[in-house]
Formats: structure tokens, sequence, C-alpha cells
């Protein structure tokens, strides 16, 4: 199954968090920041991965998704 | 009689003066006392294992009473001195509270997740749940500070 242009505008603002962790927040710009962005973001956050519609923290399942990202984006990089 | 009245008086404004000394010395030490409750938890946190998960959620839920009890003082507080704030302080405060609510929540949903994680994923919650309180902790004395800020500006005008 291939991703869709969704997932990857999702799986992009995924990796804008530093880290897992989720220590540091960000923030979606909704008048500067691409408009599909801005919708990943809000998917993300009906999903239960992100803590606000425009950003906010990791949640524990969004955390568990960075990590995954990161270990896909590992391997794909080897 | 008039002298006797005036030292009626006196000592009655006295006594105000110290009760209210006495229950603000009383606030900041239960503050103070939190604040090292607080930053034991985080310390002692770190030793606990998946299998003293009873003693760790006991730690947990005591320190987050009481923390909530204070974000409640802390709201109220806000609400006493409302008129007497200028604007800048009143949007100040209240984008400080709503960031310690938001880090709040943000410690409920770690905290969730190291209640009902397995013995195998113990670590990894109370990492989560660990870095989550850490940024509450640092918000709640930000807002601490800013609003004593507020309060001894209003103290300085009167």
């Amino acid at each position: 199954m291939p991703f869709s242009p969704d997932h990857i505008a999702e799986l992009n603002l995924l990796s804008q968090f530093e880290s897992s962790s989720g220590q540091a927040g960000i923030k979606v710009h909704r008048q500067d920041a691409a408009p599909e962005t801005v919708q990943a973001a809000e998917r993300l956050f009906a999903k239960g991965l992100i803590t606000r519609d425009d950003g906010g923290y990791l949640t524990p399942m969004g955390s568990e998704a960075v990590e995954l990202a990161q270990k896909l984006q590992s391997i794909l990089a080897t | 009689m008039t002298l006797k009245r005036i030292t009626f008086a006196l000592l009655v404004a006295a006594s105000c003066t110290f009760a209210a000394s006495l229950q603000a010395e009383s606030a900041d030490s239960s503050v103070d006392k939190l604040k090292q409750q607080s930053q034991e938890l985080g310390e002692t946190l770190q030793e606990y294992g998946a299998d003293q998960k009873d003693q760790a959620e006991d730690a947990i839920n005591r320190t987050l009473a009481a923390l909530d009890k204070r974000i409640a003082q802390l709201e109220s507080e806000l609400s006493e001195n409302w008129d007497d704030m200028s604007s800048v302080a009143r949007e100040r405060s209240q984008e400080s509270l709503a960031s310690l609510r938001e880090q709040r929540e943000r410690v409920q949903a770690w905290y969730n997740e190291l209640k009902a994680s397995s013995a195998s994923a113990w670590e990894r919650a109370k990492k989560g749940f660990s870095d989550a309180y850490d940024a509450l902790s640092e918000q709640w004395n930000e807002t601490e500070r800013d609003l004593t800020l507020d309060q001894d500006k209003k103290s300085k005008s009167i």
C-alpha cells in the first residue's frame, strides 16, 4: 500500500518534533504554513497523535509514531 | 475613653496585619513544600522499576493532587486580582495559566499510559511521563513567577 500524499504530509510534520520525547512543542501558523501542513496537523490531532490542531506536543501515541517513523527513515536511508 | 478607643483600634489593626502576614507565610511555605515534593518525585521516579508500579502511582497521585490544588488556588487568585490588573498583566497571566493547564493535560495522558503499560513498556512510558512532568514543573514555576510579579506590581502601585 503506497503512502498517500496526506500520509507523507503527516510524516513530515511528525518529523518536525525534535525527539519522540516531545519535550518541545511546535506551532503550525495557519497564515504562513502550507495548506497541506495545516491540514496534516488537524488530522494528526484528530487521530490523537498531537495535543492541538495546530501543533502542540506529541501524545504518547504520537511519540510512538515518531519513534517508528525515525526507525523507518533510518532503514530507508541505509 | 478616647485613648482606650485608639489603643483598641491600634491593637485590632496590628493583629489583622499579623494574621495577614502569617497567612502569607503559610501560603509561601506550602508552595515551597510542594516545590520540594514535586522535585523529589521527579528524582525518585527514575528509581521505580516495573515491579514498583503501585508505589510509583501512589507517589504520582499524591503530588499531582497537590499540584492540582495549587493550580486551582492560582486560578482563584487571578480571579480575585483581575479588576486591579493591567490588560498586559491579565493577558500574560491567562497565557501562563493556559500553558500550565496544557502541560497538566499532557502529564495526565502520559500518566494514563504509564498506568496501562505492561512491564516491557514501563521504561518507555516512564520516560515519557518524566519528560512531560519536567515540562509541567518548569511551567508551574514560571506561572508562579508570572503571577507573583503581577501581585508585587499591584501592591507597589497601592
